[in-house]
């Protein structure tokens, strides 16, 4: 498959910190799907959604976009790309026709044009109804809808969504999924989040980086497979045992705990692991007495608490 | 491509500028001080009598003539309005860093330095504009006040100011252009104006900066003999503006 951006050995070091955001970065993300970016707070996913729309420097390495290397200040590329930031405010004295007209025009559409594209993008994203509201009057959800329907206005290649849900009630989260699943076959969606459940809910691929470098990057399917048979759930008797476990567990490097409940534990293995006999015994003979356990498959969260937890 | 991007960003500028009132508040304010001005200086021996007469004191004040009223429109623009329209535009620019509609127009294929010049010319439209309000208030209450105004003078005295305003209004859009808060781009401005203003005191060689317009202006209001230096530097200080805002907005990341 065509990778319609490829990040190769991407370095950004801010001036006023000592790591780097980005540590030699290497990411590829292919042509029509739709790829969630993952990472905790301040592993660099912000910073990497805006090198690669322009909209920051990098010190090295090189970022290619639909072919064509980019470098800030670069304005064609712009025309293959659409970005809907984080909590992205948009000219609020607008009305929503007025903004989605204003953006057609820039990407060279005529006063006609413009007209056809903010009428058919309003109604795309269900704001037909409100297109000649000021946008101040908008809820969350309409004000995202709108500031994905500004960003496809110029028919991008790719196009950018930093954080799409963050900001919303399950409500305005809903509407802004499935807006952006009814896009999913007009371009490439880059979608940085760290809303676990919206990634599994809409995309194809993903890629996990911390620290900022790249941990993992595969299909969602892929990833859940390759960890799924490596999961284990398993609950205790009381809050004693629940110590001995968590002591027990300390110097054991074959796997990581991932605590889900009150008396559960989801331990992932990091070797492959058919036969769970074993490692039962082990805790049994330990003197830790197990309620229940269960073989489940991994969710995109375990293996992203797995992955990103130091 | 890029002369439209430039008039759709200026379309957008003024508009803006129109539905958010600050460009009404600017021109409201600038007019409102302007007729104020030869009312103020035509009425004044008459409040100075009232004062004195309550108070017990004799002040006896010369018969005010149209160019006390021109003097006092000098001093209300320069004073009281300038300041109140750099607190209007301090965040011209720094507000769009700010909220994130800079990184709206960024991200798209607009040139950088087209979204400055949009900037600097909506200004320059919205101070034309007032001074074209301005002068015609301040000739027509004059005239109609003091029964006489010599136009010539006052036309050549009303183009100094001008010069002054774009500039002043120059430094305010340039700040803002340089500054990641409001506030900083406030007092950059504000200290710009106060150096503008008081620099002329003690700097010997003021006559040939741009400092020496209003200067200028009370020359042409006397018929004097204009010197054009102060001109010449302004139209560089002008130009330095705009260049330096090019520059410093074509390194600005957003963060």
């Amino acid at each position: 498959m065509r990778k319609i951006i490829i990040c190769q050995n991407l370095i950004k070091q801010y001036k006023e910190e000592k790591k780097p955001a980005l540590d030699n970065l290497n990411l590829e993300v292919p042509e029509n799907c739709i790829f969630g970016f993952l990472g905790p707070n301040g592993a660099g996913k912000t910073t990497t959604i805006k090198i690669l729309t322009g909209l920051m420097n990098y010190n090295s390495g090189t970022v290619i976009i639909d072919d064509e290397i980019i470098l800030p200040h670069k304005t064609d590329f712009r025309k293959k790309i659409g970005y809907l930031g984080q909590d992205q405010r948009m000219f609020e004295w607008m009305t929503g026709i007025e903004l989605l007209k204003f953006t057609a025009r820039i990407f060279g559409q005529s006063d006609s044009e413009a007209k056809k594209s903010a009428e058919k993008y309003l109604e795309i994203s269900g704001l037909s109804a409100a297109a000649n509201k000021k946008i101040k009057a908008y809820s969350g959800g309409m004000k995202q809808r709108l500031g994905i329907a500004q960003a496809l206005i110029g028919n991008p290649k790719i196009l950018f969504l930093d954080e799409p849900t963050s900001a919303l009630d399950p409500i305005g989260r809903k509407e802004v999924l499935d807006f952006i699943y009814t896009i999913r076959n007009d371009c490439t969606i880059f979608m940085c989040t760290h809303i676990l459940a919206d990634v599994e809910r809409v995309c194809d691929y993903v890629a996990i980086i911390n620290d900022g470098k790249l941990i993992e990057q595969n299909s969602i399917s892929n990833i859940k497979s390759k960890y799924s048979s490596k999961l284990l759930e398993i609950s205790f008797l009381n809050n004693e045992d629940i110590a001995k476990f968590i002591s027990y567990s300390q110097n054991n490097s074959d796997y990581s705990i991932n605590e889900n409940k009150d008396i559960s534990f989801r331990i992932i293995f990091n070797r492959e692991v058919t036969d769970y006999n074993e490692f039962l015994k082990s805790i049994v003979n330990a003197g830790i007495k197990i309620k229940s356990f269960a073989v489940k498959e991994a969710t995109l969260e375990d293996v992203f608490v797995k992955l990103t937890s130091k | 491509m890029d002369i439209k991007i430039y008039f759709l960003l200026l379309q957008k500028e003024i508009r803006e500028l129109i539905l958010t009132q600050k460009g009404i508040a600017f021109i409201a304010i600038f007019a409102f001080f302007s007729a104020v001005s030869p009312i103020s200086a035509f009425f004044m021996p008459e409040i100075m009598k009232s004062i004195s007469e309550t108070q017990n004191l004799q002040i006896i004040l010369p018969e005010p003539t149209w160019l006390d009223s021109i003097q006092q429109y000098i001093k209300n623009i320069t004073q009281i309005c300038t300041f109140i329209a750099i607190i209007i535009f301090m965040g011209f620019i720094t507000k769009e860093k700010e909220t994130g509609t800079l990184v709206f127009l960024f991200v798209k294929p607009v040139k950088r330095f087209l979204y400055i010049l949009s900037k600097y010319t909506a200004i320059t439209i919205f101070v034309n504009l007032s001074a074209i309000v301005n002068t015609v208030v301040v000739y027509a209450l004059t005239y109609y006040l003091f029964g006489k105004i010599d136009f010539i003078a006052f036309i050549k005295m009303s183009f100094f100011i001008w010069v002054y305003l774009i500039i002043i209004m120059y430094s305010v859009v340039f700040f803002s252009s340089l500054c990641k808060s409001q506030i900083i781009s406030g007092v950059f401005s504000f200290g710009f104006y106060m150096l503008f203003s008081l620099a002329g005191g003690f700097l010997s060689s003021s006559e040939y900066l741009p400092m020496g317009v209003l200067e200028q202006a009370t020359v042409a209001l006397q018929n004097g003999s204009i010197n054009l230096w102060p001109l010449l530097s302004s139209l560089v200080l002008i130009l330095s503006f705009v260049v330096l805002s090019i520059l410093f907005i074509n390194k600005w990341e957003a963060k």
